[in-house]
């Protein structure tokens, strides 16, 4: 599934998450308490002073105090890329953009799980049961496509949903996601009842990286679904924008759907996207009040720009779900338990922090601590060890292992500015115990698709991309998955058992111990991925602009509460 | 008894230079220096890059490589005189330590292409008709073609990297060099000596080593100098954007294109790396200059130089 | 001259056709990555692999991917890109614009500051504005163009908070304040780049002409200084300038590619190199001859002008 798959995310767009792609963290009140919840406060610096947690710089306004909003107005957002064209079907995996941009837009889902609560919602969906762990049969409400031809607002109906995710199921053949190892089959049972049976008990069915997904959950009219003539140029969905208009991939135009199954809203007439590659030209569009919101590149950025605009904006910051990371490949010397410890105790990531994101950023776990809900607790044992850097022990334990320290090794990584300075950091921190590094910079298809890719690495470092849900960055663990093994070739019976059991835990509450045991095999086995830290993203928004929830990504955005107080 | 040997002495006095013989090197070379200030102070901007370039490394202040959270993007101040980057390193030693890069670039593309163009360009002028016809024909091809849309091409076949950067540098030396050299050696073809050495029964190859070379050994300088300024120009150039001639080396293109990003808040990561790679190159074109001017009057550039 | 300019125009479409065939064969023949990769991704197994494979027509033999490209460039149709699966025709249509107006106006600044300064230092030969122009010629030369254009962001943004409108073409008729204000500063750059060795040229062959016979005899019989330079000096003096504005131009062609990078002008310059770094082969088959194709039509003219310039020059 897209938002999974490293590839094309890849190869999309350097930052291509679906905020960024859709102009920027536009935040409120709820992001800022989830901040608090994941307990973000960094580690006190040598000097012993405690630096304030981020959201002292952001000026907060809680969007759900905003009051009832007044309909009308159209929001202006950056769009950072053309689209190669409409059709979320492709070619293949080259549809990624338009699958952002237009999932929870102009197409409708059946659920979706906030990155925030992690509750799930239902959406076109009106009941769900799952009368056995094999099978979730979902009840649609009432709602009609847009009123455009050929489909002129006709009712949604089962048949439609069914042959949708079939398609996306035929269409996208991915490696591992839940449309094609997982689900069995999906039929129409009448005109109101989806029947979804699954090959064996999956706890993650409803997340966002499944069913749920922006792209692949998309619910399209079902004459629609194999004409790419008319998918290429135009999309019809039941969502609460239409698509009014486009300029060859740039410049959407989406305005309100007035017969959305949910009546009053969106409570904007629409929304206009500028085409803007730039990142200093948009700011400047910004500045300028071309643009409604902007997704700040750095802090200081950010600072700089809140004060010399002041209260005209509001400033705010979300814990993004990427991730630096570093990755060895489990062979000789890496083999060693002792020698992979020892790696880790090597990483300094406070200091990554400071040098990589100007101390704006959170210590990683196993799993990103963006995931609320199952990330460890700060004050965990397991964690508190993970995270511990000393030097001396980390040259005793490589001594003890024999360490071939005259042997220079090769950290190959993507010429990405991000990924070449992890790696310089990397090399440098390593070079403390002794280890040495030859830094082997490649283009980034090269290195995605082959060192990567076929796992022709002994070291990499690389920023990894945002995954909506809490399953897809531990099945980076994972020895095989599917066809495929794992990066690193990891194996270790322990950590697939723990994975797995995670993955089948039906029971919510049972689930989260599970996950977090997961990550403590994990850790304990010095399993050969090491996280370094995930960055607070800062955006901007027009003070004008209220009823946003944040902390969803670009869905907060999408947030049909949203309104200009103008 | 006349010998070859004598002849060669007499067949001397034609060097281009025509300086008087009798006075001492060290005397002329000062007469040179004080005539030429520009060339002298370039001169020794190019000395100096070439010092710097074989033990740069070694002698900068602060390690090029490392890391100072504490001290990240610093601006300009005793300590740091050109300031750090946002990895707190100090941007001083990392231009010292750059020199390396371009010095081995230069040294790549002049012996891998301006060399063997040099001689290849003087076969062809000097032997002539099929051989210089051929050599001719793909210069005019390769030259007439934008470098750096050839250099995209290269880079899309076999990906970015030294490889395809230097192969397409090195071959544009190769016939720049070999245009420059077949003119001259034309030229010193048809000279008297050449014939009277003939004459005395010397084989083409001793009258090629012994006679032309040390006459058109300052054409050649000349044109050191240009590739050479061609070459620095060109690594960083290529990675600035992003071509990855070396990139986990520290060099003046990759420092000026990671300045760029935070450029408009800390303008002193951009304007030292481009005030180097500016300096060496003005150096090297002011230095081919003088030379060409002590040459050749009629062919006075930009410095005014004078014999 | 008409004879000879069509006949030169003949070998056009042949050495466009050896040029598209060599391309053809470096870039499918020595593939430092497999298309496929780039569509597929770190994920993909074999068989999806092959299956991109065959969607983007790369398992044909190599003759007839070649034969079928020929036949479809023929008739204006040059395929689709890899990435978005878009006419290569249009794309570079749409970004056509941009590039042409950024290179006319670099090469109008490269022509009048090569050649009027070439002039003015010959003519005021040693004196302080020879040496200032001389000056200006060689730091032209030696300053790298991505470092001004870099300094043009950088400079204004950091003194002046003023940044410029990077990214957004729009074409001069529509807003020409707009416009003028990313075109204008970047053309100027380009254009100083490629006019150092017109200038040196220039004043060169100036020179030599300003001292030759036939100049003094002019100028004994009475005539004004500047009848003198402008109708004779440059007749003479054309036929080596007019080279010079063929290497200016390939010059500032070449110097487009890094400055539309730089300044996010969605030219076909950016376009190219993305493609590059993309393996987008459609793409940069096409601009690989369209390139060659505009190096032979620009030496042609050169050729044509020579005629214009020096009427001794005939063609039969």
């Amino acid at each position: 599934m897209a938002d999974n798959d490293l590839g094309l995310r890849y190869w999309q767009s350097q930052r291509l998450t679906r905020r960024r792609l859709l102009g920027g963290a536009v935040v409120g009140g709820a992001a800022v308490a989830a901040i608090g919840l994941v307990g973000c406060k960094k580690d006190s610096p040598k000097n012993g002073d405690t630096t304030p947690p981020p959201q002292s710089t952001a000026k907060v306004q809680d969007g759900t105090q905003d009051g009832p909003g007044k309909p009308g107005g159209i929001l202006k957002i950056r769009q950072p890329q053309d689209l190669p064209n409409m059709n979320p079907f492709g070619p293949s995996i080259l549809a990624l953009a338009q699958g952002l941009t237009l999932g929870f837009t102009v197409f409708d889902h059946m659920w979706y799980v906030p990155t925030d609560t992690g509750v799930r919602e239902l959406f076109l969906a009106t009941k769900v049961e799952q009368p056995d762990p094999l099978t979730v049969i979902a009840t649609l409400g009432e709602a009609t496509f847009h009123d455009k031809p050929p489909v002129n607002g006709r009712k949604v109906t089962a048949e439609d949903v069914a042959a949708s995710y079939k398609r996306f199921r035929d269409e996208l053949p991915f490696q591992y996601d839940w449309l094609h190892n997982v689900m069995e089959d999906i039929v129409a049972v009448d005109e109101q009842t989806v029947k979804i049976t699954q090959k064996f008990p999956w706890a993650w069915v409803f997340t966002s990286s499944n069913a749920g997904s922006p792209w692949t959950g998309s619910i399209l009219p079902q004459e629609l679904l194999h004409d790419n003539d008319f998918l290429n140029k135009d999309a019809i969905g039941s969502g609460h924008w239409m698509l009014a208009g486009h300029d060859n991939g740039a410049n959407l135009k989406l305005r309100k759907f007035p017969n959305f199954r949910v009546k009053g809203q969106p409570l904007l007439d629409g929304v206009d996207f500028k085409s803007i590659t730039n990142n200093t030209a948009a700011l400047a569009a910004f500045k300028a009040g071309e643009i409604d919101t902007y997704g700040f590149t750095s802090k200081s950025e950010a600072e700089d720009t809140q004060s010399s605009m002041g209260d005209r904006i509001v400033v705010g910051s979300d814990l993004g779900r990427d991730f630096f990371c570093f990755m060895l490949k489990y062979q000789d010397p890496f083999a060693d338990d002792r020698v992979r410890r020892a790696i880790n105790l090597l990483i300094d990531r406070d200091e990554a922090i400071d040098l990589l994101a100007e101390g704006s950023g959170v210590k990683c776990g196993p799993l990103p601590p963006a995931h609320k809900q199952y990330v460890l607790p700060d004050d965990d044992k397991d964690l508190q060890e993970y995270f511990r850097y000393d030097v001396a022990e980390a040259k005793k334990l490589l001594e003890a292992a024999s360490f071939p320290f005259d042997r220079e090794f090769e950290l190959k990584h993507s010429v990405r500015p991000g990924d070449s300075q992890l790696a310089d950091v990397l090399k440098v921190q390593l070079g403390r115990g002794g280890i040495k590094i030859k830094l082997r910079p490649e283009d980034l298809i090269k290195w995605l698709s082959q060192s990567l890719g076929q796992s022709d690495f002994e070291m990499t470092a690389f920023l990894h991309l945002a995954y909506e849900d809490a399953d897809l960055p531990l099945r980076f663990f994972l020895s095989a998955d599917g066809e495929r093994k794992n990066f690193m070739q990891y194996k270790d019976a322990k950590v697939d058992e723990a994975i797995l059991a995670a993955a089948q835990e039906l029971d919510e509450e049972a689930r989260v111990k599970k996950v977090q045991e997961a990550q403590r095999v994990i850790i304990n086995a010095w399993a050969p991925m090491y996280n370094v830290f995930s960055e607070i993203n800062y955006g901007a928004r027009y003070a004008y602009v209220k009823g946003t929830i944040s902390g969803r990504g670009s869905l907060g955005l999408f947030n049909r509460t949203s309104w200009l107080d103008k | 008894m006349a010998t070859v040997a004598d002849h060669s002495i007499n067949v001397r006095a034609e060097v281009a230079w025509e300086l008087p013989e009798d006075r001492p090197f060290h005397r002329r070379a000062w007469r040179l220096a004080k005539e030429n200030p520009v060339g002298a102070v370039a001169l020794l901007v190019v000395v100096a890059f070439v010092v710097l370039g074989i033990i740069g490394p070694s002698i900068a202040p602060y390690d090029p490589g490392g890391l100072d959270r504490n001290a990240r993007y610093l601006g300009p101040s005793a300590e740091h005189p050109f300031g750090t980057n946002q990895l707190g390193r100090d941007v001083f030693s990392r231009i010292i330590a750059g020199t390396r890069i371009s010095l081995i670039f230069g040294i790549l593309i002049l012996f891998l292409g301006f060399i063997p163009g040099t001689t290849m360009g003087i076969l062809s002028g000097y032997f002539g008709r099929w051989v210089d016809y051929l050599i001719q024909r793909s210069s005019e091809a390769w030259t007439a073609f934008p470098q750096l849309p050839l250099l995209l091409t290269f880079v899309a076949a076999f990906g970015p990297g030294l490889k395809p950067v230097v192969a397409v540098i090195a071959i544009g030396a190769l016939f720049s060099g070999s245009r420059i050299m077949r003119v001259v050696a034309l030229v010193e073809r048809h000279k008297e000596y050449v014939t009277a050495a003939r004459s005395t029964g010397a084989t083409e190859a001793r009258i090629l080593l012994r006679h032309v070379l040390p006459n058109i050994m300052p054409f050649i300088l000349v044109g050191v100098s240009s590739v050479f300024a061609i070459a620095v120009l060109a690594e960083a150039a290529l990675s600035f954007l992003g071509l990855g001639v070396a990139p986990s080396e520290p060099g003046w293109g990759i420092d000026l294109r990671d300045g760029l990003e935070s450029g408009s808040r800390y303008p002193h990561l951009v304007i030292f790396p481009g005030m180097a790679i500016s300096l060496v190159v003005l150096a090297f074109n002011l230095l081919g200059d003088t030379l060409r001017d002590i040459l050749d009057p009629r062919l006075r550039g930009s410095t005014g130089a004078r014999r | 001259m008409r004879r000879y300019a069509l006949r030169r125009l003949s070998f056009l479409p042949i050495i466009l056709l050896a040029v598209s065939l060599i391309t053809f064969m470096v870039l499918r023949v020595l593939p430092s990555q497999d298309p496929a990769d780039v569509v597929g991704g770190a994920n993909a197994t074999p068989e999806q692999k092959q299956a991109y494979r065959e969607q983007l027509g790369l398992n044909e033999p190599l003759y007839r991917q070649y034969t079928d490209w020929l036949g479809h460039a023929l008739t204006g149709d040059f395929g689709k890109t890899f990435n978005s699966q878009k006419s290569v025709r249009d794309e570079f249509v749409r970004r056509f614009p941009a590039s042409f107006e950024l290179v006319m106006m670099a090469m109008m600044f490269s022509a009048f500051f090569g050649i009027s300064f070439g002039i003015v230092s010959a003519m005021y030969r040693n004196s302080v504005v020879d040496y200032a122009v001389r000056i200006f010629a060689v730091f032209g030369a030696s300053i790298p163009e991505f470092f001004l254009l870099t300094l043009l962001i950088i400079v204004p943004s950091y003194f002046w908070s003023y940044s410029m409108p990077l990214g957004g073409y729009v074409p001069i008729y529509e807003d020409p304040a707009n416009n003028l204000r990313l075109f204008l500063p970047a053309a100027l750059i380009l254009g100083i780049g490629g006019s150092s060795g017109l200038m040196r040229l220039t004043r060169t062959t100036m020179l030599e002409v300003l001292r030759s016979d036939y100049v003094r005899t002019a100028k004994s019989k009475g005539l004004r200084q500047r009848t003198v330079v402008l109708t004779h000096a440059l007749r003479n003096a054309g036929t080596p300038i007019m080279t010079a504005l063929g290497t200016s131009f390939i010059l500032v062609f070449s110097g487009s590619v890094i400055a539309e990078q730089i300044l996010s002008i969605q030219g076909n310059g950016l376009f190219f190199f993305t493609s590059t770094l993309s393996r987008d082969l459609p793409v940069v088959q096409f601009l690989v001859v369209y390139t060659a194709a505009v190096v032979v039509i620009v030496n042609l003219l050169v050729d044509l002008s020579y005629a214009v310039v020096d009427p001794r020059v005939k063609y039969s």
